[in-house]
């Protein structure tokens, strides 16, 4: 069930309403089954891949919170170095099973994602078919909730805080409807007590809620969807002049935020409306400096997933400390080399995770050549910022890197938009041939769909300005304090803006994040 | 150890690790009052710290240490 | 809670009245000057004209595979009984050609389809909302009908017809190529009356089109979709003849003896009766026009009489 359909919005006055009717005690659970039809509408099939994540991590958790309240309990009256031997003994069983299920699980993701990739890549490097006889489908969200699973069990392993001893709540976090098939990935010790508490009905709160999931349905319907219309013909096969395809690319750096950041408003939107405060997943991300800033600000929890669950186990790990330790010479290099070897490897994985195709692998490594790259330079830009100490705080050089840092990020969507290597080729050749006529024909053709995409991302980038700015009134609690007619009036009009200039019904309901 | 015998110690490593003469840590001080303690350089911090203290801090401190203060706690607790 | 209940369902509701209304409003209203003469006009004189339709008549059922090859004023003639074609371009959906279709067959009626594959659901939303724009009455009734695909797909009508309107500019689709205007066709009969004298393309390059016609190419559904349609026309007292379209032979992949094999499969797995040889229907060059689907004037003539010859050899 998509978010923008009406079956979705059927879907969720039921489960709205439905929430704060019940006897309170229920209210979980109703929001664990209301997740689970969730699921099955969005696939059937995919619920055993759902329940045996639940389960696998479910379990391992129980096992290893058993095993500390073992070795607490019999640490009772032990001296330290006792306490400590102890610790170390049931240390390596914990580990010996964590990596266990994180094999398995993260195992199970590699192999329904990337089996029939390896098979290709295989067959084509030994010039042999090697091609699956089959195709492996991909679960819908396993990219999503099969991570969200393992950080659960790797900080339980860590001890930040017991495992969930009621499967159903676990399930409950789990499949959680608005984060279960695109993320945020969220934290299980900020997000199982509010899922799990019972409420009041908070008016405000559901306010704020329907506010958030509005703006959503605006970025998605309105502006990602109308710049669909205009960009995906020339994806699909390239064959524009230069200046239409660059436009193109622009139009989509646009369209895949206001996707994506759109899903991830209606998701938080309707959490909120529930009760429940689910992680950001975008701030702005478009005026970042750098592309390390735009990488905070884009995808929020997916970086934060690698840089807690990969990137400092790694910088940690036996072989980069004994680097670092061999480099403790040079001080510079000591700390720079294994954070770039960490990072390159860190950067790779998360191209993979986008997806079997070495275009994702290709844009992973794009973005991760500029953040080992910042790492590598640091002491040049140094020296730099030391030669001009105005320039840090001069707006102009602020302005100067947001621009850089977005052309940056437009060029990689080269490699993410087409999804295939050959079409970027096309496309990055297309965009060296220059056909003014060709451009206002494009320009012409398009005209409907540039003037509401246009207008759109005037609104997107107003409000996102504002954002940023920490004493501004966020837009939604502007209008919350208008008087009643006034804010019904607005609230009718940007309803009706969003259904006069959206794009929606069959064809117009996939998200661009739904195949990951 | 001492606090601030471990304060001292700290200072050092910070000051080394920033290239800072100047900086003074206090119990207080966390990752948003200096301008260059991000992710990276966190753990080349905190790898520091433990060969200078010659202890090892759990990923969960790692990660979840909120300021100096608490660096220092588990500190003394484990040196 | 209950406040903000009864708040935002009226709020809702307001919205999605008004808006409604204003798209209602908008596509019963006819179409602006600036593309009037759109070629899916077409559809709107033959849907009249079998409104007005009295007595016993041949309806021909298709897309651009009908319009361009079916001279129904020469059909008429031939068999004694006034034709009909319903259908301009494929892309309106075969559902909804046979929804519509379904409004005017009755007692003693001949129903031809050429056959043709489509898959379940076809409904070509937005180019049906171009069609019906101005005809209030075919609105309502797909409204009526459909009332869940016409609400969801009929929103994004408003923006396009206020920017044809503000802008001056053409709808989609809207073709400066010869023979793709409303008057290629006769407004009483919707026949499709534009001169086309020779092919337009190269020899070469439309034998590079190429076809194939195998028993794989039709779905299941368009299997069973059709048997349903034959018997509800049987139930209604009409007949229901298939004919093959009309494929310019170089462009088919299939040998004669494949073709005469497809003949049979198909034959066997349709209930309605087939009156051509699928050889019948394939010419060659200089009878087609812009497409290996769409004959010249000449071609259009031959081609009808064939289906002349079928039916009157089916109801002797």
């Amino acid at each position: 069930m998509s978010f923008t359909t009406l079956s979705f919005l059927v879907f969720f006055a039921v489960v709205f309403w439905g929430y704060y009717l019940i006897p309170k005690k229920g209210q979980w659970m109703w929001l664990c089954a209301a997740s689970v039809i969730f699921y099955a509408f969005a696939s059937l099939w995919s619920l055993c891949y759902l329940f045996g994540t639940a389960l696998v991590s479910y379990g391992a958790a129980r096992y290893l919170s058993a095993q500390d309240e073992r070795c607490r309990a019999a640490s009772e009256g032990l001296g330290k170095a006792e306490r400590s031997a102890l610790k170390k003994k049931f240390g390596k069983k914990k580990r010996a099973v964590t990596a266990i299920a994180v094999i398995a699980l993260i195992g199970t993701l590699v192999a329904v994602k990337y089996t029939g990739f390896f098979a290709d890549t295989l067959g084509a490097l030994t010039k042999r078919e090697l091609s699956l006889p089959f195709d492996i489908l991909l679960p819908v969200g396993l990219s999503f909730y099969l991570f969200q699973s393992v950080a659960y069990l790797v900080d339980v392993s860590r001890g930040n805080y017991p495992a969930e001893r009621n499967f159903f709540r676990y399930l409950l976090y789990i499949s959680y409807f608005p984060h279960v098939l695109q993320g945020p990935l969220d934290d299980y010790a900020s997000v199982s007590s509010q899922l799990y508490a019972s409420r009041e009905f908070d008016g405000e709160r559901a306010v704020r809620g329907a506010q958030r999931a509005a703006w959503g349905f605006f970025k998605k319907l309105v502006i990602a969807n109308q710049i669909s219309v205009i960009v995906s013909p020339v994806f699909a096969e390239g064959g524009q002049d230069g200046l239409s395809t660059i436009l193109c690319i622009f139009l989509y750096s646009i369209q895949l935020y206001a996707d994506f950041s759109g899903y991830m408003d209606i998701a938080i939107g309707c959490s909120e409306m529930l009760g429940v405060r689910i992680a950001e997943n975008f701030r702005a991300p478009y005026f970042s400096g750098s592309i390390a800033e735009f990488w905070r600000r884009w995808h929020i929890t997916l970086g934060a997933w690698f840089k807690n669950y990969l990137f400092y186990p790694l910088l940690r790990s036996s072989g980069l400390t004994k680097l670092r330790k061999a480099l403790k010479k040079n001080k510079y290099l000591s700390s720079a080399l294994p954070t770039a070897i960490a990072l390159s490897v860190v950067w790779l994985l998360i191209g993979f995770w986008h997806g079997a195709n070495w275009s994702y692998v290709f844009y992973g490594i794009y973005h991760g050549f500029f953040i080992v790259a910042e790492t590598i330079f640091a002491p040049l830009y140094a020296k730099f910022h030391e030669k001009f100490p105005k320039l840090q705080k001069n707006a102009a050089f602020r302005a100067f890197r947001v621009v850089r840092t977005f052309v940056l990020v437009t060029v990689g969507y080269y490699l993410f938009a087409p999804a295939s290597l050959g079409v970027t080729v096309t496309l990055l050749r297309d965009s060296l041939h220059f056909d003014g006529g060709a451009f206002v024909a494009f320009l012409t053709t398009n005209l409907r769909e540039l003037i509401v995409a246009i207008a759109g991302t005037a609104a997107l980038t107003f409000v996102d300005l504002r954002s940023l700015r920490e004493n501004r009134l966020p837009v939604g609690e502007v209008i919350s304090r208008k008087q009643g007619w006034v804010r019904a009036l607005l609230y009718g009009l940007f309803l009706f803006v969003i259904l006069f200039f959206g794009l929606y019904g069959s064809g117009f309901d996939q998200f661009a994040y739904f195949k990951f | 150890m001492e606090r601030n015998e471990i304060f001292e110690k700290l200072n050092e490593i910070f000051r080394d690790v920033f290239d800072d003469e100047s900086l003074t840590v206090t119990e207080e001080t966390s990752a948003a009052d200096i301008e260059d303690w991000d992710s990276l350089t966190h753990i080349t911090l905190i790898s520091e710290v433990e060969d200078a203290f010659d202890m090892k801090f759990s990923m969960k401190e790692v990660v979840g240490m909120k300021n100096v203060g608490e660096m220092a706690d588990i500190i003394e607790r484990e040196a | 809670m209950k406040r903000f209940f009864v708040k935002s369902i009226c709020l809702i509701l307001s919205v999605g009245v008004l808006f409604y209304g204003l798209i209602l409003a908008m596509i019963c209203l006819p179409k602006p000057a600036a593309y009037a003469e759109h070629y899916q006009r077409g559809f709107v004189y033959q849907y009249r004209a079998l409104e007005r339709a009295e007595g016993r008549k041949i309806v021909t059922l298709g897309g651009s595979n009908v319009a361009y090859n079916v001279n129904t004023d020469l059909l008429g003639e031939l068999t004694g009984i006034p034709a009909y074609n319903l259908g301009v371009n494929g892309s309106m959906g075969y559902s909804y050609i046979l929804d519509c279709a379904k409004k005017f067959i009755g007692e003693g009626d001949i129903v031809i389809y050429p056959l043709w594959n489509f898959e379940k659901d076809d409904y070509g939303m937005e180019l049906i909302w171009l069609t019906l724009e101005g005809e209030s009455d075919m609105v309502f009734d797909l409204i009526a009908s459909h009332p869940l695909k016409a609400l969801s797909t009929i929103g994004s009508f408003g923006l396009k017809k206020t920017y044809a309107l503000a802008l001056g500019n053409r709808l989609d689709g809207y073709s400066e190529t010869e023979g793709y205007s409303a008057d290629a066709f006769d407004p009483e009969t919707g026949n499709y009356i534009y001169e086309r004298v020779a092919p337009t393309l190269a020899e070469p390059v439309m034998e590079s089109i190429k076809f194939s016609c195998t028993r794989s190419t039709l779905s299941d559904w368009c299997v069973s979709a059709m048997n349903e349609f034959t018997a509800w026309c049987r139930a209604r007292g009409a007949q229901v003849y298939f004919v093959f379209p009309t494929l310019m032979r170089a462009s088919v992949i299939e040998t004669d003896e494949q073709l005469r094999a497809y003949q049979s499969e198909v034959e066997a797995a349709f209930d309605a009766e087939f009156i051509m040889d699928v050889l019948d229907a394939c010419y060659d060059y200089e009878f087609y026009f812009n497409l290996p689907t769409h004959l010249n004037s000449a071609g259009m003539d031959v081609y009808t009489a064939e289906i002349a010859q079928g039916i009157l050899s089916a109801i002797a």
